[in-house]
């Protein structure tokens, strides 16, 4: 008898729908590269092109993302602007010290710590430049970004 | 009779096949199995909702304790005509020859307005000197453990733990500037309003809200607390957005943020230009990798957002949804943003 599994079927289905959150409606995951190498740590931000919160993905080894909105994963749906950048890997790069002007550099374990420079062009990081754009629709969607040092920036690549 | 003496055949047969009659009083392998799955699936109801009331009973203890820290803080802006304020551990721009950069977070300067005096003047000697020449805070009086008893820097201080964060309830030893050094941490933090730190992965803006890049190395954060603060103490009056509309005291999580030792001007603030709540797996990683700049933000455990306490003393759960502007409007003191946030 159909019915009778039914049932079942649409408790498990209920179940599994309160286990995971209706959370936010647009997923969002994807690729993010340099000249055409994966980016192996940053951040991708998403900006709400009006109003709203702001969704973040950071970067993993591999140069994937997945956006979050605070802890929970997705985000809401609409126009984003998009920022990206990254750090330099520590050894790539000799480190800039924390900026702070006439301070002695002399010292030892209680001293300054060394921050790393972006590896990414500013442009990126900047809301009011970046070339980057995206519109988020319901639903999962894979979003690739290609970032390149010079010239111009390809856009989002949406691929279903 | 002739009934009776058919009868009794058949009472001698019952009475000789015991098992037969235990057989029909017992549960049979498949009733128990039933049973059992009802009631797992009644606990896997229950149990959820059980975790929930747990983390919600937390959530309060952590909100009642954020208030008393923003109570003390309060009465001290009124005894004092000042916020409490922080020392920088080094000589830092304008009073660049200062030799003493003590290190001394804001929270020291609270404790005596939340009946921990005593604890204050132990402090009080490490006040002077150089916290990165190994005096101030760094002194080795003041963090290295008495053969009996605890390091200062280690005083236990359930009052700045967050119960929602299992991590802050103990000493830690890998916090910024403390390596290898048991100190307590605070889950508290002051807010410095939300600049940006050099090469922070987190978008720039034109309008870099709250005051130029680093001003924490400087002065001049549109906050209420940032490790500067001693330069030139905020007062109550400069809070020109009003105090309920202006973040004092948010939340963070020891995990994703290693600046956090309580007593300490380094590991006491954060900035709203790090969004709410980041907990992605990949940034565990930002500590120990050169990345504190991009750390600094305010979390917490609590499912779906964060606590703050504004400057009147209110604490308020703060959706990881809010939008961006209103976030960044409300963790400064004095951009002129009163139209915005909730």
């Amino acid at each position: 008898m159909a019915s009778s599994y039914r049932v079942p079927a649409v408790l498990a289905a209920c179940l599994v729908s309160v286990a995971t959150g209706c959370g936010q409606p647009g997923r969002v995951k994807g690729l993010v590269t340099l000249d055409g190498k994966p980016l192996p740590t940053g951040v991708i931000t998403f900006n709400a092109a009006e109003s709203g919160a702001a969704a973040y993905g950071a970067i993993g080894p591999d140069g994937r993302y997945e956006l979050r909105t605070g802890a929970a994963a997705g985000l809401g749906l609409g126009d984003y602007v998009v920022t990206v950048a990254a750090n330099a890997a520590a050894s790539e790069q000799a480190p800039a010290l924390e900026t702070s002007a006439g301070r002695d550099e002399e010292d030892g374990d209680g001293g300054p710590q060394p921050t790393l420079p972006l590896m990414t062009p500013q442009k990126y990081a900047d809301r009011d430049r970046t070339p980057l754009r995206a519109t988020v629709k319901w639903g999962e969607q894979v979003l690739d970004f290609a970032l390149v040092s010079e010239g111009e920036a390809a856009g989002a690549v949406s691929v279903p | 009779m002739h009934r009776v003496a058919q009868m009794a055949p058949i009472r001698t047969v019952r009475a000789a096949d015991p098992p037969a009659a235990e057989r029909r009083h017992g549960f049979t392998l498949v009733e128990l199995l039933v049973v059992i799955a009802i009631i797992a699936v009644l606990l896997a109801l229950l149990l959820p909702a059980v975790q929930a009331a747990r983390e919600t009973a937390r959530r309060i203890s952590c909100a009642n304790r954020m208030r008393q820290l923003a109570l003390a803080a309060i009465v001290h802006s009124e005894a004092k005509k000042t916020f409490p304020t922080s020392v920088s551990q080094w000589p830092e721009p304008p009073f660049s020859d200062d030799q003493n950069t003590s290190g001394r977070g804001w929270i020291v300067a609270v404790l005596p307005f939340f009946e921990h005096a005593e604890l204050y003047d132990r402090f009080a000697p490490f006040f002077k000197g150089r916290f990165d020449r190994n005096g101030g805070l760094k002194t080795p009086r003041c963090w290295r453990p008495p053969p009996a008893g605890l390091a200062l820097m280690a005083t236990p201080m359930s009052m700045l733990a967050c119960p929602s964060d299992g991590d802050a309830t103990q000493t830690q030893t890998k916090a910024f500037q403390w390596e290898n050094v048991a100190v307590t941490i605070t889950s508290y933090k002051g807010v410095l309003g939300a600049t940006r730190l050099t090469s922070s992965v987190w978008p720039r803006h034109d309008d870099e809200p709250g005051a130029s890049v680093d001003c924490h190395a400087r002065t001049g954060c549109k906050g209420i607390f940032f490790r500067n603060t001693y330069q030139d103490p905020v007062r109550p009056k400069s809070v020109t957005d009003g105090m309920t509309k202006t973040f004092m005291i948010g939340e963070a999580v020891w995990a994703y943020d290693w600046h956090a030792a309580a007593f300490y001007a380094n590991g006491d603030w954060g900035t709203c230009s790090v969004p709410p709540n980041v907990l992605d797996a990949n940034a565990l990683s930002w500590n120990n990798a050169g990345q504190w700049q991009n750390v600094q933000g305010f979390r917490s455990r609590h499912p779906g957002g964060l606590q703050f306490a504004r400057a009147d003393g209110s604490v308020q759960f703060v959706s990881e949804t809010i939008d961006m502007d209103a976030y960044i409007a409300l963790s400064t003191r004095n951009r002129g943003d009163i139209g915005q946030g909730p």
